[in-house]
């Protein structure tokens, strides 16, 4: 009897003592994991801070205003002179006449397409593409006062934007190089430049203009007016896709070679700064 | 003997209880919180890195726009400045590894965090908890890709600058390699716009999540 109860004591007191050590592990636990939360707080971890609110942190992001690097024309002695032939207005009729002579010349130029003309001949926008040459923008419609005289600079954005689409279509290539109808002076002032550079456009001007509707009957005006013209170590000439222009265009070609220039066409990756503002940015 | 065995036995269990009642204490709002909020702060180790990134990228611009107009009659003058400006070349791909580094090591901790963000429930902010989590991702991947075509971007800037250098330089190989090292800029800094964009939208979500949990939260000096 006595063996048997002082078993069942002895049962009874390992039981307490069982769950005495239980709540005491409990605690334990719960002690730690309070004070390695605080601790986590004091880390400036997660956190929680004075006011009992959780402090948040913001991920960085990266600088990105660097530039391209322009291509020099000028170092160590040497001056590379370099001709960008432009043609404006096309694609039309004469174009595919432009594109033989330019073959035939190994010579590849900068193609500054109007949207109108551009959705009756996709034909000519593909082959201009394949052939080497650079589609560039000229607006949709060419119209000063749609263009010009609205107020801001959306009309403007929009037909660039486009006409940037009737390219793409055509030949997958999207292109962000415009050219302001009329050129971009005096028309174009301050805040209208901040929208075509907001929009993501460079824009080209010229640096030698062949006045070529002026000289519908006679042709070699333009080559008199490049011969007067032709002085920079770069630069960019301004033709329309006209017949005059396919007439005089070999003898320009030979002529401007004749001067040592070498012949460009626009490259994104190589731009260069031509506005008649001189806006860095576009 | 044996009771003692069945005492630790019983000590182990207990000990076990307790570790994994405190571990599961937290709900997955306050959980995911800790996630994103310690990958955020272990990034911020990477602050010193962005900054001086952006400072040797601008002074290399600066340097190169230099050693053009000084290198224009002769690159004689500009042996040294050319030697110096590409010494830094192996210090912006430094910066640009330790950037990767610190969010490849940031990201660990949100690696796994999808299984609490599926335990939320849509009214807890499900929904802006797991855009975080997609943008943090991303921009994860996007900035392994960044730096391996910085990789490519510095090796065409010091083709650039040997060219520079060279004493039998010429100006269509000039322009070729002004060209090469242009295509890759274009390609990085592309990277580095979706990385920002993912960036802004880990931050907008995460917070937008925080307000929807109903996490009270404090602006802390963030390293922008
Ligand atoms: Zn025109």
């Amino acid at each position: 009897m006595v063996r048997v109860d002082s078993r069942r004591r002895n049962q009874r007191k390992k039981w307490i003592l069982r769950i005495i050590l239980l709540a005491l592990l409990v605690g334990i636990g719960f002690g730690v994991y309070t004070v390695g939360k605080q601790l986590w707080a004091h880390d400036g971890i997660s956190t929680t801070s004075k006011q009992g609110q959780h402090v948040v942190t913001s991920v960085a992001a990266f600088d990105t205003v660097t530039k391209e690097k322009q291509s020099p024309t000028m170092y160590n002695g040497m001056k590379r002179k370099v001709a960008y032939l432009t043609f404006d207005d096309g694609p039309n009729s004469h174009t595919p006449e432009i594109l033989r002579i330019l073959k035939e010349h190994n010579i590849k130029a900068t193609f500054f397409m109007l949207g109108n003309s551009m959705q009756q001949h996709p034909d000519l926008i593909k082959q201009i593409v394949d052939e080497g040459h650079y589609p560039a923008l000229h607006s949709m419609t060419h119209n000063f006062t749609k263009l010009y005289r609205s107020g801001s600079a959306n009309n403007f954005i929009e037909e660039q934007k486009e006409a940037q689409q009737l390219v793409k279509e055509a030949t997958g290539v999207t292109t962000n190089l415009i050219r302001a109808p009329y050129g971009s002076a005096p028309q174009i002032k301050e805040p209208f430049r901040d929208d075509i550079a907001e929009a993501g456009f460079k824009m080209w001007d010229w640096t030698l203009d062949t006045l070529d509707w002026n000289y519908a009957k006679n042709p070699s005006g333009m080559l008199d007016e490049v011969k007067r013209g032709l002085k920079k170590d770069t630069e960019v000439i301004l033709m329309h896709d006209r017949k005059q222009t396919v007439e005089i265009l070999p003898e320009l070609i030979e002529y401007i070679s004749s001067q040592g220039y070498e012949f460009e066409v626009y490259d994104p990756n190589a731009h260069f700064v031509v506005n008649f503002h001189h806006d860095e940015r576009l | 003997m044996k009771s003692w065995k069945n005492k630790i036995g019983v000590l182990a269990m207990i000990v076990a209880m307790a570790m994994m009642l405190a571990a599961c204490g937290a709900p997955s709002s306050e959980k995911l919180f800790s996630s994103f909020e310690q990958a955020a702060s272990t990034e911020s180790a990477a602050a010193a890195a962005f900054e001086e990134l952006k400072q040797l990228e601008s002074r290399d611009q600066k340097q190169y726009d230099t050693i053009l107009d000084k290198g224009e009659r002769s690159n004689v003058n500009v042996q040294t400045l050319i030697t110096q400006t590409m010494s830094t070349l192996d210090q912006r791909q430094q910066a640009m590894t330790k950037v990767k580094d610190k969010v490849t090591a940031a990201y660990e901790h949100v690696a796994k965090a999808q299984s609490q963000v599926d335990k939320l429930e849509p009214a807890q902010g499900k929904e802006q908890a797991a855009q975080a989590l997609t943008a943090y991702t991303k921009r994860y991947e996007t900035v392994q890709q960044l730096a391996a075509q910085y990789e490519k971007l510095i090796t065409a800037e010091r083709a650039l600058y040997e060219q520079l250098k060279a004493e039998q330089t010429n100006l269509k190989q000039l322009q070729q390699a002004v060209r090469e090292r242009n295509q890759q800029w274009t390609q990085v800094n592309q990277l580095k716009q979706q990385f920002n964009q993912y960036s802004e939208q880990f931050n907008t979500n995460k917070d937008a999540f925080y307000k929807a949990a109903g996490i009270q939260t404090d602006k802390a000096n963030s390293s922008k």
